[in-house]
C-alpha cells in the first residue's frame, strides 16, 4: 500500500516540524518559525478536502458507464446466440432502426437509474450539485448513449453473449477505473494511459459529473466535454451499424 | 470412485474444448493478464508522479525563476507558465492540478524579512495528488526560498536547511523502499483478474448450457450435479491459474521488473485454493439466475464489492469494522492478504497457514451450498 505509506511519511514529518516548532518556542520564549515565507494552501472546490465530494459524482461516473454498457452488450449477440437475427436479416427493417431499437430500452433504464444515483448522493451522501442542472442531467443522457453505444458495438463484434459481458467488462473496466481521472486526474497521466483515458467516455463525463457537482461549473467550461460524448455515441453507433452489415452479407 | 473422476475429467475437456471454440474469450483473457495488468500498473499511479502543475509569475526575480526551476519530475510535470486571470479557467478545466501563485516583489521581501505570502492553489478533487503532492511543493519551496536566503545574506547566520533542523527525520521503508506503486498494483491487479475470471467463466459456462439447453443433455446421462460443477471448476480454474501464472512471471517480473520477496510456488498453491472457492461463487451466483443478462448484472456489484473493500485498493483497516468483519465471509480479503505476505514479504508456510485454512474453509462452504442450489434448480428443469 504505498500510497498509505506515502501519506503517512507526510504527515509524521508534519507532526515533528510542528512540535520541533512549539519545543522551541517554548524553550526561548519567543515564538519560531522556520519558515521565510507563508505558504498558504487553498484547497479549490473542496475546502474541507473531503474525499467524497469527489468520490461519490466519480462513481455515479462508473454506474452509468458499466451497467448500462453491459446491459446492452447482450442486445444483439443473444439474437444471434439464439438464431431470432433472422428475423432481423429477413424484414426490411434497416441496420439503424435495429440498433437504435436495441439502444432506446436501455437508455430509458440507464436514465431512470441516472436520476436514482443522483438523489442518492444528494439525500443519502449529501454531496449538493453545486454547478448547472441543465450541464449535469445532458451530460448523463449524452454519456448513457455513449456507454449504450459501446455496447451495441461489442456486441456485434463478439460471438456469444460470455465473450459479450466479459468483454465489455474488460475493455470497459481498466478505462473507467484506472484512467478516467477516478484515481488520478488525466492531466497527470503519461503516455498510453493519458490516450486510454481519452479514447474512452469515461473521462469526459468525470468532468462532467465532478464539474457540475462539486466544482460548480456549467456548460460554459464544459460544452467540450458534451460534445465530445456526442461524438463517442455516433462513433460507436456508426461503427456497429458497419459491422452489422458485413454480417448480413 | 475412478468412474467419477474420468467423469470428471472427461466434462472438463468438453469444457476446455467450448473455451478453445471461442478466440474472442481467449484474446480477452489474454490481453486481461498481458497488457491489462501493465497498464492499470504503471499507468494509473497513486503516488505523486508527473502531477501537472503550473505558475503565475508575477515577481519575475530569481528567486521565483528559482521555484520555478526546481518543481521536476518524476514528481511533477515541469510548471507551465500561466497569467493570473488564467488560474480559474484552467483549474475549471481540470488542467492543472496545482498552481502555485508568486506575488509581486516576493524577492524583495524575503530578503528584508517581511515573511510575504505564496498561494498553492490545488484542486481538491484529486484527493490522493493534491494532498501528498501539496506537502511536496510546500517543502521544495521552503528548501529554495531558505538556500536563497542564506546565500543572499553571504553569511551563515542567516537559517539554513542545515542548522535550523535540530532532528534529522530518517524513514526507513521496508518491502517497497522506493514506494512504488506499480510493484503494489501489479500484483492486485492479477489478483482481481483471477477474481473476475473465476466467478464470470464458470457461472457463463453453467448459464450457457441452460440457455442452450444442453444441461438436459447432461441430466440424461449417468453423471452426478457434483461432477457437472467439479468440472467446471477444474477447465476453467486451470485456463485461468496458467493465465495468473504466465501474468506473474513474465509481465510482473520481467517486464515490470517488480522483485518477487517470496515463493511462487507457495503463492500458487494458495491461488488454487483461492481459484476453488471464487469458482464455486461464479456457480452459486449463476444458481441465482437464469439469463445471461440476469448474471451479467448480478455479477457487476460483486466484483465491484470484491475488488474494493478486500484490501487491495484500500486497506482493510481503514474500512468501518463492522465492514471488516463482514468481508471475512469473502476469501478475497484472505487472498489479498496472502498473497501480499507471500509475494512482498517473502513470508514462510508457517506464517500464512491462518488465511490457507480459512481459505479452504471458505471453498468447502460455497462448493456445498452451491452444490445444493444446483441440485435445486436442476430439479426444477426436470
Amino acid at each position: 500500500m504505498p500510497f498509505r505509506a506515502e501519506t503517512t511519511r507526510s504527515y509524521l514529518g508534519g507532526v515533528m516540524q510542528s512540535y520541533l516548532a512549539d519545543l522551541s518556542a517554548r524553550l526561548t520564549g519567543k515564538p519560531s518559525s522556520f519558515s521565510l515565507v507563508n505558504i498558504e494552501e487553498r484547497y479549490r472546490y473542496n475546502q474541507s478536502f473531503k474525499s467524497i465530494y469527489s468520490e461519490v459524482p466519480s462513481t455515479i461516473m462508473v454506474m452509468l458507464i458499466l451497467i448500462p454498457a453491459i446491459m446492452t452488450a447482450l442486445g444483439v449477440v443473444r439474437e444471434v446466440e439464439t438464431g431470432s437475427i433472422a428475423n432481423f436479416r429477413s424484414t426490411p427493417v434497416t441496420r439503424f432502426e435495429f440498433l437504435l431499437g436495441k439502444q432506446l430500452p436501455y437508455v430509458v433504464i440507464g436514465l431512470s437509474s441516472f436520476a436514482t444515483l443522483v438523489l442518492l448522493a444528494i439525500f443519502v451522501f449529501g454531496v449538493p450539485v453545486k454547478g448547472s442542472w441543465a450541464a449535469l442531467i445532458a451530460g448523463g443522457l449524452l454519456c448513457i448513449l455513449a456507454a449504450t453505444g459501446f455496447g451495441l458495438l461489442v456486441s456485434t463484434f463478439v460471438k456469444t453473449q460470455v465473450a459479450a459481458i466479459f468483454g465489455t467488462t474488460c475493455i470497459a473496466l481498466i478505462p473507467t477505473a484506472s484512467f478516467s481521472g477516478l484515481l488520478v486526474p488525466v492531466s497527470s497521466l503519461s503516455g498510453a494511459g493519458r490516450a486510454i483515458g481519452l479514447a474512452f467516455p469515461a473521462s469526459w463525463f468525470q468532468q462532467i459529473s465532478v464539474g457540475a457537482f462539486t466544482k460548480g461549473l456549467g456548460f460554459a467550461e464544459l460544452w467540450p466535454n458534451h460534445l465530445a460524448l456526442a461524438g463517442f455515441t455516433v462513433l460507436y453507433i456508426g461503427v456497429a451499424a458497419l459491422v452489422l452489415r458485413k454480417q448480413e452479407a | 470412485m475412478l468412474r467419477k473422476l474420468l467423469h470428471i475429467l472427461a466434462l472438463g475437456l468438453k469444457e476446455l474444448n467450448s473455451i478453445r471454440a471461442d478466440p474472442i474469450l481467449l484474446a480477452l483473457t489474454v490481453y486481461t493478464f498481458s497488457y491489462a495488468v501493465y497498464a492499470v500498473a504503471t499507468g494509473a499511479k497513486t503516488e505523486v508522479d508527473h502531477v501537472s502543475t503550473a505558475i503565475v509569475d508575477e515577481d519575475r526575480s530569481e528567486l521565483s525563476q528559482l521555484i520555478q526551476q526546481s518543481i521536476l519530475p518524476p514528481f511533477f510535470r515541469p510548471p507551465v507558465e500561466i497569467p493570473a486571470a488564467e488560474i480559474g479557467p484552467s483549474m475549471d478545466a481540470g488542467r492543472y492540478v496545482f498552481v502555485i501563485e508568486i506575488p509581486p516583489k516576493f524577492e524583495q521581501d524575503v530578503i528584508s524579512m517581511r515573511y510575504p505570502s505564496i498561494q498553492i492553489n490545488m484542486d481538491a478533487t484529486a484527493v490522493a495528488q493534491a494532498g501528498n503532492g501539496g506537502a511536496y511543493l510546500q517543502q521544495i519551496v521552503n528548501q529554495v526560498i531558505q538556500t536563497y536566503a542564506t546565500r543572499a545574506a553571504g553569511t551563515l547566520t542567516t537559517p539554513s536547511g542545515a542548522e535550523i533542523q535540530p532532528v534529522n527525520f530518517a524513514v526507513r521503508v521496508v518491502f517497497n523502499p522506493n514506494l512504488k506503486s506499480e510493484w503494489f498494483n501489479s500484483v492486485m491487479q492479477v489478483i482481481n483478474n483471477i477474481t473476475m475470471l473465476s466467478v464470470i467463466l464458470t457461472g457463463a459456462a453453467l448459464i450457457r448450457e441452460r440457455e442452450h439447453g444442453t444441461i438436459e443433455h447432461l441430466l440424461a446421462m449417468p453423471v452426478a450435479p457434483s461432477e457437472i460443477m467439479l468440472s467446471k471448476i477444474w477447465a476453467n480454474g486451470l485456463v485461468i491459474l496458467v493465465a495468473a501464472y504466465l501474468s506473474v512471471k513474465l509481465i510482473v517480473q520481467l517486464w515490470l521488473g517488480v522483485p518477487i520477496a517470496g515463493s511462487l510456488v507457495l503463492f500458487m498453491f494458495g491461488a488454487v485454493v483461492y481459484a476453488f472457492s471464487v469458482t464455486s461463487m461464479g456457480i452459486l451466483l449463476a444458481t441465482f439466475t437464469t439469463s445471461m443478462g440476469q448474471f451479467g448484472l448480478l455479477v457487476i456489484p460483486v466484483l465491484v464489492i470484491l475488488q474494493m473493500l478486500s484490501g487491495s485498493a484500500t486497506p482493510m483497516e481503514t474500512m468501518p469494522v463492522w465492514l471488516q468483519g463482514a468481508m471475512q465471509i469473502f476469501p478475497t480479503p484472505h487472498f489479498v492478504s496472502f498473497s501480499q505476505a507471500v509475494l512482498y514479504r517473502a513470508a514462510g508456510l508457517n506464517i500464512v497457514w491462518p488465511e490457507l485454512l480459512v481459505m479452504a474453509i471458505i471453498s468447502a462452504v460455497y462448493f456445498v451450498i452451491s452444490g445444493v442450489r444446483f441440485r435445486k434448480t436442476l430439479v426444477v428443469l426436470q
